[in-house]
């Protein structure tokens, strides 16, 4: 394993950043968020998030074209980088793992 | 309050802490969050607040540990400010500094120009590199060499061309002046040749018309320069004229080429067939059985690969071959490089005035001396001026500046001081040019390509100095510790003092041993050019009778004695202050029997007159007589013959048997030993003959009268008698001086460059003293109040300054002496150094040093003690 693993909000928001593509930007990410998960997200939470995840290496990002929207300023587009793409695998093959052993009634008691 | 836009300080706030890489797209997103909120009609403005303070948080937040690197150009910004107000604040320590270095740049630069072009000598010829000079040396019995001279005789040439095929090309040339009659109108023209056809083969000059390969091969060619052709003919257009040479002698002009550079060894002006010379023996054999003749320069052009080991090895056959079996005894042949004749060679016979690879040594020498004290001075005065500086400093390292920043800062003002210097190095270098133009008579060609080479070599240098100069002060004060620095509990540590007398030291003995040196060859060149002669050279007309030949030249010298202010004259093939290089084989009887001396004897042909006009006196016998018949085979000889000889004495002498250039004779008169030729060469052996072709010089005393009076009776007696020839006539001290032009010439440039010595030195120790005096106001106001007079404080003040002058002497001294020893033993006649130059040099040092100092201190001692305690 590798020597990082993802907290649960760095793996949403990893995730959000493969949903939305090509338009992963601070605001669309929390947009994203909010409306799938029904959380409410700080920008300065996400933000912290993004940059750690920058410099952990499973994000880049590049600054696009400035738009009147926004008061002119750029948006800050953000990709998953290979590394971050075999960490969301990873995640996701350690969390079927997981569910793979929990015997069946437990959760069809929960339920 | 305006809704629709989001609150104005969480923004200002935001953009304040927030990392300036993310302020952008991070705003841009609370922009956006707050449109959609006012959008929902959701309190937008208190969100958009709250966001901002969650924003507030460590990898959101910038650097907080050196907030922001300024870019580099704030940066020099920065340092040239700082620059620009300390050489404000220091105005003089900064004027100090540059002028000094800049006018030792401008010396450089001045002595660049002048080596530059010395060495330029030939090069410009095409093939330079395998051109090369033949010279003829003739040796003493001992193996001496009693001649050596740059030329060879006609047999040379021929025989060279059969037996030595690596030379490709070997062309000889005599080169002589004349007087030429043209429209009835009289030339003196100097600079005319005779050459061969291959000359051009060897000496690519420029044609302007005509073919080199073809100009020289006709009988009665002619090629002349550009300036000749416009003198006799105002126009270069001159192919296919014809010029009339002589009355009855006419030339074919068949080429024009352009003036030869004046950075060459030899020049020309009017290059004639040589076959002129061929014609003046009745025949060929005739002419390659005169080996005596040496005048003709010759020069031959390497074949590609061959060597001249080779070449030099088979010259003692090729006299056995030609000559005869002893010839290598007698002499010898030498090849010189065409690029080395101006500065290496010195013969007896040079075309010109060559120059002297010593000097151009001496020169660089001086120059990096010179350098070496302007950068002292520079490092001295950045060193002290930068201990002013040292509480500034402090406080730079305790607002974060880092060592580099320190030595980015007084590395900026070095190199701000260099420039300046180096801009102001460059203009006094070009105003100064045409001084030494005129000085040296050199003629430099200053042209945009010498402009940027020497610009480029005082960048360099300036360069150079200000990064080694600047970099010590700036290493030493980024190694202050900021609290030391701040507290002024600075220890500028002994070592540190001790390296700066060390440099104070260097200067000084610097300046004392170019002022020595100085002193020791003005001493040298008055003794030179006022040592007697043996004769007297005052007041001696020199008259050349090139032309005035036949019964008139009789009739003429007799009414040259009409005048009263004409004492006597005699005629002679040779006058004093000319090389002597005429020379035959000479026996003479010793114990009774005919032996040859073991040197050469050189011979003057002279009339009866001569010896009694010049004043020379007899050590024994008499002079030559007009009444007595067999003086024409007499022999006057000088005492150095004599001694040679190995008479025991003079009276011996006289009487004896000798026979000069195969003539039997006796000796009738022994003179005393005269300067006949230089003082650089000894007193050489000489045999005065008669003459029995007529004599071409004439040496006329004069009395000290009315000399404008007297030369224009001569005139009119000249133009009287020769109508159509030019007088010519020249002083004979004029003559002397001339033989030392060159030295002195150098001297006063030597002079020249040690006062600019010793006024940088002073300078440095100027700002070296006001430095000293203005850290010392205090202890000078407090020994003032505790009683202290001007005059105490002036010898505590100057002392420590004096006594490292001093010690400079005792560093100084030996070198100069041992140097200008060297000099002094170049002459046959020198000096002794006395002490004079000594006490000058003391006199001159001591005194700059003292003014220097003084001029600041005077001013410290005699300030109001009050006013230097409140100093601070």
């Amino acid at each position: 394993m590798g020597k990082h693993h993802l907290g649960e909000f760095e793996e949403i928001v990893m995730l959000t950043v493969a949903i939305l593509q090509d338009e992963a930007y601070g605001f669309a990410i929390i947009e994203e968020m909010e409306n799938r998960l029904k959380r409410s997200v700080s920008i300065g939470a996400l933000q912290t998030v993004l940059k750690r995840l920058e410099k952990k290496g499973f994000l880049k990002s590049e600054l696009g074209e400035s738009t009147a929207v926004r008061g002119g300023k750029r948006k800050r587009f953000h990709h998953l980088t290979s590394a971050g793409k075999e960490m969301l695998q990873k995640t996701k093959e350690q969390r079927i793992g997981l569910w793979d052993a929990i015997p069946e009634f437990i959760l069809k008691f929960n339920r | 309050m305006d809704r629709k836009s989001p609150p104005k300080f969480p923004l200002s706030f935001f953009r304040w802490f927030c990392n300036p890489e993310y302020v952008e797209d991070i705003e841009g997103d609370l922009q956006e969050r707050f449109k959609k909120r006012a959008h929902e009609k959701k309190p937008a403005r208190w969100l958009f607040a709250l966001d901002v303070f969650k924003l507030f948080r460590p990898g959101i937040i910038r650097k907080l540990k050196r907030t922001q690197k300024p870019g580099y150009s704030i940066l020099l910004k920065h340092y040239f400010k700082i620059t620009l107000r300390n050489f404000r604040k220091h105005r003089s320590y900064s004027l100090i500094n540059a002028v000094g270095l800049a006018i030792s740049l401008a010396c450089c630069v001045l002595i660049g120009i002048y080596l530059n072009y010395e060495l330029s000598y030939d090069k410009h010829f095409k093939n330079a590199d395998r051109i090369y000079r033949l010279t003829r040396e003739f040796k003493n019995a001992d193996g001496s060499t009693s001649l050596h001279l740059s030329r060879l005789a006609p047999p040379f040439v021929p025989y060279l061309r059969e037996d030595f095929p690596e030379m490709e090309v070997i062309t000889s040339f005599n080169t002589f002046g004349t007087t030429l009659h043209i429209n009835g109108k009289n030339y003196l023209q100097q600079n005319i040749a005779f050459a061969d056809h291959n000359f051009f083969k060897i000496f690519q000059l420029d044609f302007i018309s005509g073919d080199p390969l073809t100009a020289l091969k006709n009988p009665g060619a002619m090629v002349l320069t550009e300036q000749t052709a416009v003198k006799y003919f105002g126009t270069t257009d001159v192919v296919g004229k014809i010029f009339p040479y002589e009355s009855d002698l006419f030339l074919n002009i068949t080429g024009v080429i352009k003036d030869m550079p004046e950075n060459s060894h030899f020049r020309l002006e009017m290059i004639l067939d040589f076959s002129f010379v061929e014609d003046r023996y009745s025949s060929r054999e005739k002419m390659l059985q005169d080996w005596p003749a040496n005048i003709y320069s010759t020069y031959f052009l390497l074949k590609n690969g061959s060597s001249i080991e080779e070449i030099e090895k088979r010259f003692s056959k090729f006299f056995t071959d030609h000559l005869d079996e002893n010839a290598n005894d007698r002499t010898a042949l030498h090849i010189q490089r065409l690029t080395d004749i101006h500065l290496h060679s010195n013969l007896d016979d040079e075309q010109g005035l060559n120059g002297d690879i010593a000097h151009v040594h001496s020169f660089i020498i001086i120059g990096l001396l010179i350098l070496i004290i302007s950068m002292i001075n520079y490092m001295n005065l950045t060193i002290a001026m930068s201990l002013n500086r040292a509480k500034e400093v402090g406080m730079r390292k305790v607002l974060g500046a880092g060592k580099p920043g320190i030595v980015g800062q007084f590395i900026t003002e070095s190199t701000v001081m260099v420039l300046l210097s180096i801009v102001s190095a460059f203009i006094i270098a070009l105003l100064a040019l045409p001084y030494l133009t005129g000085f040296t008579g050199n003629s430099y060609f200053f042209g945009f390509t010498e402009m940027i080479q020497s610009l480029a070599f005082i960048g360099a240098v300036g360069m150079t100095i200000g990064l080694l100069s600047g970099s010590y002060p700036a290493l030493v004060m980024a190694n202050f510790h900021p609290l030391n620095a701040l507290k002024s509990r600075l220890s500028i540590g002994s070592g540190n003092s001790y390296f700066k007398q060390a440099l104070v030291i260097v200067q000084f003995s610097i300046s004392s041993i170019l002022i020595l040196c100085t002193g020791v060859v003005f001493e040298q060149l008055s003794f030179i050019k006022n040592k007697n002669l043996g004769f007297d050279k005052e007041h001696m007309l020199i008259l050349y009778l090139n032309g005035a030949s036949g019964s008139d030249e009789e009739a003429f010298k007799q009414s040259l004695l009409d005048h009263s202010s004409i004492l006597n004259y005699g005629t002679s093939n040779n006058i004093p202050s000319t090389q002597l290089t005429s020379m035959s084989g000479v026996k003479t009887e010793v114990d009774g029997e005919m032996v040859s001396p073991e040197a050469d004897i050189k011979n003057i042909r002279i009339d009866e007159n001569f010896l009694e006009t010049y004043g020379i006196q007899m050590a024994a016998g008499r002079y030559f007589n007009k009444n007595i018949r067999t003086d024409s085979a007499g022999y006057i000889l000088n005492e150095a013959a004599v001694r040679m000889i190995g008479w025991a004495s003079n009276e011996e002498a006289i009487s004896k048997r000798m026979d000069y250039d195969r003539k039997p004779g006796r000796i009738i008169g022994v003179i005393e030993d005269i300067h006949f030729e230089s003082l650089e060469s000894k007193i050489t052996p000489m045999i005065f003959l008669l003459a029995e072709d007529p004599l071409y010089v004439l040496s006329a005393r004069l009395n000290s009268g009315d000399l404008t009076e007297t030369l224009s009776y001569i005139e009119n007696q000249w133009n009287s008698f020769f109508p159509k020839v030019p007088i010519e006539y020249q002083f004979l001290d004029e003559r002397f001086n001339a033989l030392y032009e060159a030295e002195t010439k150098r001297a006063e440039i030597f002079t020249g460059l040690s006062c600019i010595a010793i006024f940088i030195a002073s300078l440095g120790l100027f700002g070296l003293a006001s430095f000293t005096v203005s850290r010392r106001t205090r202890e000078v106001g407090i020994r003032k109040v505790l009683g202290a007079s001007i005059k105490q404080i002036l010898v505590l003040l100057s002392k420590e300054f004096m006594i490292l002058v001093g010690i400079s002497f005792i560093v100084g001294f030996p070198i100069a002496f041992y140097f200008t020893e060297q000099w002094l033993n170049s002459y046959a006649y020198r000096i002794n150094i006395s002490f004079l130059p000594f006490l000058l040099t003391c006199v001159i040092c001591l005194g700059m040093a003292l003014v220097a100092v003084s001029l600041r201190t005077i001013e410290a001692a005699k300030h109001n003690p009050v006013k230097s305690l409140k100093y601070e």
